[in-house]
């Protein structure tokens, strides 16, 4: 399954699956970190804010004694009346939650009014009073009890510090208690401006601006329990991908199987088609349009199969057939002779028989060899330039013999010019003497043929009529066929093998040319032979066909 | 016995007609299926020796034809050995199938059971009396004692002994004894008959004046 199309399916799928989830998990997770982020932020700037107005609305007034800043002590040390003056009693109004101011010495929960019951313009001395009448100026409660470590285990909301100084950098006010983080104690910032300054630091997020009258305004808030949250979010997130992937993959394995089945079941039935059922079939009506293209092909293929195996055998058949008559007969007339003592005579036509056949056997074999030789490949061909006009000439001499035992009359016809050929005369010589004999065969006493070489565009033609009893238009298309016979047992009687034409079609093709057949049922045949001439390229020559 | 012989390879066809006539059977010759198909239905045989691919008249035509109107026993002859071929033939009317190349024994073998089969035998040797006619070995025991004879005789007798009991025309011993090509006079079955009785005895034989022979058991 390494290769196979359903893994590497699988594969990318999941690749590519696993990327976007994890892609979007970022994002989502930079996002909801980002939002963290500017919350806070908006929180501490706001809250900086918030309290610089507020200072701002602190009028100087008589300095108590004896009054002092809970947690700075006295702001202006008693006797100095000049510079900043901050009344010992000046409060800020409502502070968010976050903020974690207790009096000293109350426990009390729930001693800061409910957030966003006042506005933070509702300020003013007094407003915030604590039980502790004018002694917190931030009176600031917890914060409700919800927002603390609750009961699901969620982290309790992050808490916000502030500090003020004053110009000489003694603490004006401050909350209570550096709750942020121990680590991270508040030390008056330099070079502050009046726009608040963002600073971020280790798990903590600080606004430092400049108050009135040169105060610094420092506000802190700690991110530790927004940063839990925020893993916590990421792991759900985690989980949430790794599900969702897993499920992915799942149903992708199932999905891609279901597409690969179709091809399982092609590739079964094509296992199953072999020789002995070579007329099977790959159902296309049950497949998707991409594979029933894919399966005609196939079957396209399997249909060829199936013819050329069906020739094969026929041919097999047929030239077993060829061979077993023969052999049939020196068998039996071997078995004869020997059955019991017998004349010279009798013995010497047994072995003339004997010869008959073997000498049919021969030119069978020599005819099958020749087919398959011309099959196998053309590189045996040892070509050269010749004149078909001589070829030609030979051939009626060698025939003419023949034609005259038969009563036929034979002639040939040669323009003046050289007719030159590229090819080896030993195999070309075989297509004439073969059709020339065909035709002295199915030419009855008194008939003719007429062999003529000419030249035809860039083709030397070698034509041979005859006078012969014709071919029927429905045999003339197996005509080259091996072992064909318009009369199964006509071309016996005059010893031929059946081979003849379908030798000369192999010959002429394996030259590059072409062969045909042109007859009319009582008038005579025509075989047409054309060859390139030679001097052209021999390259343009026709690779060897697919043997039919 | 007499036998047909269509083959369209000429010296297959004079080598099985020889060997089969040595054989003491009567055998005509077809070189094609027209002609032989002509035959055929023309005289009795007692087996056809058919080959298939023939000029004409395939062998499957000739069977076609000739099982319309006739049960002779028909041996097929054929180079085709392919199974489609022998279903196709045996299907097709024919008794009995031999591939090309074949042996004459197992020929001579296969007409013989097929001739037997035809006529309801059992086994190779009929007994008549204290004769017993060995078709297979064509020999003749009369008692303890070998009878010689020559081919025709035997054929002769071993007619009269297949229709023993019933009268056997001087024309079915003609034309079963004498193929075609024979041009002997019919009164030369009265001379076989006359040699058989000299060697068999003189009873065995039983002349039916104006009817035929007929052989007693």
């Amino acid at each position: 399954m390494i290769r196979s199309i359903r893994s590497r399916l699988q594969w990318w799928y999941g690749a590519v699956y696993a990327l976007s989830i994890v892609v979007f998990g970022c994002l989502v997770y930079w996002r909801a970190d980002r939002d963290v982020n500017e919350r806070a932020t908006l929180q501490v700037v706001s809250t900086a804010q918030y309290l610089d107005v507020s200072l701002r609305g602190v009028r100087p007034g008589p300095n108590r004694d004896g009054g002092s800043m809970r947690d700075a002590g006295p702001l202006n040390p008693p006797g100095d009346r000049g510079g900043d003056q901050f009344p010992s009693d000046f409060s800020v109004g409502p502070l968010p939650p976050e903020f974690q101011f207790r009096p000293p010495g109350d426990r009390r929960p729930g001693m800061g009014p409910p957030p966003g019951n006042r506005g933070p313009g509702n300020r003013g001395p007094g407003s915030q009073m604590g039980p502790g009448g004018r002694m917190g100026p931030m009176n600031l409660g917890r914060p409700p009890e919800p927002f603390s470590e609750d009961g699901e285990g969620r982290p309790p909301i992050d808490r916000m510090e502030f500090t003020v100084w004053r110009r000489d950098g003694s603490v004006l006010a401050r909350s209570d208690g550096a709750l942020v983080d121990r680590g991270s104690e508040m030390t008056k910032p330099t070079g502050v401006d009046h726009p608040p300054r963002v600073i971020r630091g280790n798990g903590y997020i600080d606004a430092a601006m400049k108050g009135p009258h040169e105060a610094t305004i420092l506000v802190r808030r700690s991110m530790k329990n927004d940063m839990v949250k925020l893993h916590r979010f990421g792991f759900q997130i985690a989980g949430m991908a790794l599900g969702t992937l897993l499920i992915g993959i799942v149903g992708g394995w199932w999905i891609s199987g279901r597409m690969v089945q179709p091809i399982q079941l092609i590739s079964e039935t094509a296992a199953q088609i072999s020789a002995a059922n070579l007329d099977r079939r790959i159902d296309t009506s049950r497949l998707d349009q991409e594979l029933v293209q894919l399966a005609s092909v196939l079957n396209c293929t399997f249909e060829r199969l199936e013819t050329s195996f069906a020739r094969l055998t026929q041919f097999t058949a047929d030239a077993s057939h060829e061979l077993r008559t023969p052999l049939a007969v020196i068998q039996s007339q071997m078995e004869l002779a020997l059955s019991q003592p017998r004349s010279v005579e009798s013995y010497q036509q047994t072995l003339e028989t004997c010869l008959r056949s073997s000498e049919r056997m021969r030119s069978l074999v020599d005819g099958l060899l020749l087919l398959a030789r011309t099959d196998a490949d053309h590189t045996e061909l040892q070509r050269e330039t010749i004149d078909l006009r001589s070829v030609a000439e030979k051939a009626v001499a060698q025939l003419q013999e023949k034609a005259v035992s038969a009563g036929i009359y034979l002639e040939c016809a040669a323009p003046e010019i050289a007719v030159e050929v590229n090819a080896d005369i030993r195999f070309l010589m075989q297509v004439p003497v073969n059709l020339i004999d065909n035709g002295i065969q199915h030419t009855p006493p008194g008939g003719r043929i007429f062999v003529e070489v000419r030249i035809e565009g860039a083709d030397a033609v070698l034509s041979i009529r005859d006078s012969g009893c014709g071919v029927a238009a429905e045999h003339l298309q197996h005509l080259f066929e091996r072992f064909y016979r318009v009369d199964t047992g006509r071309s016996r009687r005059h010893g031929g093998s059946g081979l003849g034409l379908s030798i000369c079609k192999s010959l002429v093709e394996s030259h590059g040319g072409s062969i045909s057949c042109e007859s009319t049922v009582g008038e005579g045949s025509t075989f047409l032979v054309r060859l390139p001439l030679s001097g052209g390229s021999m390259d343009h020559y026709p690779k060897k066909k697919i043997v039919s | 016995m007499r036998v047909l012989v269509v083959e369209d390879e000429p010296d297959l066809l004079r080598t099985i007609a020889q060997v089969l006539r040595e054989d003491g059977y009567a055998v005509d010759e077809a070189p094609d299926g027209q002609e032989g198909l002509y035959k055929a239905t023309s005289w009795e045989y007692d087996a056809i020796v058919l080959d298939l691919l023939m000029p004409k008249l395939t062998g499957w035509q000739v069977l076609e034809q000739l099982r319309k109107t006739h049960k002779t026993p028909v041996l097929i002859l054929t180079a085709r050995d392919g199974i489609n071929d022998r279903v196709r033939g045996l299907d097709g009317g024919a008794d009995d199938y031999l591939a090309k190349p074949f042996h004459l024994v197992e020929l001579k073998a296969r007409l013989r059971a097929l001739i037997r089969r035809s006529l309801g035998l059992a086994s190779s040797q009929i007994q008549v009396g204290e004769l017993t006619v060995d078709t297979k070995a064509k020999t003749v025991i009369r008692g303890e004692t070998l009878v010689m004879l020559t081919p025709r005789e035997f054929s002769l007798l071993e007619l009269l002994a297949l229709h023993r009991g019933q009268v056997v025309t001087r024309t079915q011993i003609y034309e079963k004894l004498f193929d075609e090509s024979d041009d002997s006079l019919s009164n030369l079955v009265d001379v076989h008959v006359s040699n058989l009785r000299r060697k068999l005895g003189k009873d065995f034989i039983t002349t039916r004046r104006g009817q035929g022979y007929i052989l007693h058991d």
